[in-house]
């Protein structure tokens, strides 16, 4: 009987030694950590992503249905579940900073620019806790690069065209520093057409 | 035909401290850390911000109470035949005891323990939203009409098919399939019909899908909705069977009641039910068709509104927004009513026949 239980509590041990050893493996092979898991994230634990996928979809049919806010409660949700994909960052704040300051929704100038702020600040978030922060400067530039192409009575930021420019000129050189290998040409080009302007 | 002491321990057993307690644990967790984004906030304008705030809390706790309490309950209710099986009924019932009184009594105790669970979550709830502001509750189907396309230089004319409303009502269109460019840009005006008097206006972008909202003044019955688009190229459908009338309420807090109601319909149909399998299917087995009927019902889509959890999921989108969602109509307390009766039959008939082979 006790050699019985001796056997059964070595192979527990057993077991969870190869957990901790599977556990640490996974741990090293995934790279620098981003940033500390939310506690949402950690309750979840290893089915984090999955749910947060879930979260994504329903988050998507409350966009098609036309309800914004509640697009954007669940993208939060399925944000602070999966953190690191900064495509889902990209994915959001483009609902933000393109499809609600759309001159074809009629809004105020005013509601136009604080949902571009929003977007922006929601970039800023993102930068601090995605995996690949560098992704998230080059679509940044990229925003504002845009911006500065647009007239600036259609254009839902007060700055004007230098300050918009020189703001893609600064996210793409963040982009670079972090080692983005398209940031540097990206920079090149918006660096350029800033000279030309000042000339 | 109910026995004190078989209801006092089903609630006893109902209401068990390691239950209780990871329940207010997790409500508390919901309650501290439920927060509205600043883009939803936005989203919903500086008008309905504050309900908003309000029904995020709502919305976290409700889940949580209606889904645990459900699972929790229909659980015990599932147990509790499989418990008399193993003889653990003679000594606290009297021999006389029918088998529809054994079964009321236990299924009355595991209802007075919803009601329980369901009052204190109202009470914490509405502790920690503080929203004593006014509101406005889900009312009935603002059109008799099935809807149609609006668009081509046309202009839609709608009855309202609801009566007098007063003011302060908000009457909420449905729309759909927007066609011709990216933002169909729609028009509604409600008109007074014999003086042709208007009554309210608004517009509003609409993409794939979208809402309008007209806040009304004092509205008399019949008044016609007239739907245009500004641009003759476009084109886009109103789904007349989606609108509905959200009439003016003083306190939000009727969301808890609301809830409340829809928990004590759902907890006791569900445990009826319970009771009815276990007592013909093995525990394991009841579990399995309970879970899959309980699944089967979220995800149905519209007509099944009357089974009970069916319209959880509408309820919450309600509450997300700081409204009230409607209080259960005839038919679905009628279909409450129905699933119990036939639920505790069942199991009473199991009874019967496990008595006389005993």
């Amino acid at each position: 009987m006790r050699r019985a239980r001796g056997i059964e509590l070595g192979l527990a041990l057993g077991c969870f030694a190869l957990a901790l050893a599977i556990t640490l493996a996974a741990w090293h092979a995934r790279g620098p950590a981003p940033a500390r898991a939310s506690l949402l994230e950690r309750l979840v634990g290893p089915f984090a992503a999955l749910v947060a996928s879930a979260e994504w979809v329903r988050a998507d049919l409350a966009l098609r249905e036309g309800r914004f806010g509640v697009f954007c409660e669940r993208a939060e949700t399925a944000l602070e579940l999966a953190p690191s994909d900064p495509q889902a960052w990209i994915y959001y704040a483009h609902q933000l900073l393109w499809e609600r300051t759309s001159l074809e929704r009629g809004s105020a100038r005013e509601l136009r620019e604080s949902w571009a702020r929003a977007g922006i600040e929601l970039l800023g978030r993102a930068e601090r806790e995605c995996a690949h922060p560098a992704e998230i400067w080059v679509y940044e530039g990229g925003v504002f690069a845009a911006w500065a192409e647009i007239p600036a009575e259609e254009r839902p930021w007060p700055g004007d065209t230098r300050e918009l420019r020189a703001l893609a000129v600064e996210a793409f050189g963040r982009a670079r520093a972090l080692g983005h290998p398209k940031a540097a040409m990206f920079e090149q080009a918006l660096r350029e057409r800033l000279e030309q302007s000042d000339r | 035909m109910i026995l004190a002491g078989l209801l006092r321990l089903a609630l006893l057993r109902a209401l068990r401290p390691a239950f209780c307690l990871l329940v207010a644990a997790l409500l508390a967790w919901a309650l501290a850390t439920s927060r509205v984004p600043s883009t939803a906030l936005l989203a919903a304008g500086s008008e309905q911000a504050p309900l908003w705030e309000h029904g995020a809390l709502r919305a976290s706790a409700w889940t949580i109470a209606v889904l645990c309490c459900t699972g929790w309950l229909g659980l015990q209710a599932l147990q509790t035949l499989a418990g008399w099986r193993r003889r653990d009924v003679d000594w606290m019932a009297p021999r006389g005891a029918s088998a529809t009184a054994l079964l009321c009594s236990s299924w009355s105790g595991l209802l007075c323990a919803a009601l329980i669970l369901g009052l204190s979550t109202a009470a914490a709830v509405e502790a920690c939203a503080g929203g004593g502001s006014a509101s406005w509750i889900e009312g009935p189907r603002a059109f008799d009409s099935p809807g149609g396309w609006v668009g081509s230089g046309t202009e839609n004319h709608v009855l309202l098919a609801t009566g007098a409303l007063p003011r302060g009502t908000r009457l909420r269109l449905a729309f759909a399939f927007g066609s011709g460019g990216p933002q169909v840009h729609v028009r509604a005006v409600l008109v007074d019909r014999p003086g042709g008097r208007e009554l309210a206006r608004s517009e509003q972008s609409v993409g794939t899908h979208g809402e309008l909202e007209l806040a009304l003044p004092d509205c008399p019955p019949g008044a016609e909705l007239r739907l245009s688009i500004g641009d003759p190229e476009l084109r886009v459908y109103h789904d007349a069977e989606a609108a509905r009338v959200w009439l003016p309420v003083a306190h939000e807090g009727l969301a808890s009641l609301s809830m409340l109601a829809r928990l004590l319909l759902d907890a006791g149909s569900c445990c009826a039910l319970a009771l009815g399998i276990s007592g013909w299917f093995s525990t394991a087995t009841a579990v399995f068709t309970l879970a899959t009927l309980a699944l089967l019902v979220l995800v149905s889509g519209a007509g099944a509104e009357w089974l009970p959890l069916a319209d959880l999921g509408d309820a919450l989108h309600v509450l997300q927004e700081g409204r009230v969602p409607a209080l259960p109509g005839l038919p679905r307390i009628a279909a409450a009513a129905a699933l119990c009766a036939g639920g505790l039959a069942l199991g009473a008939a199991s009874l019967v026949r496990w008595r006389r082979e005993r």
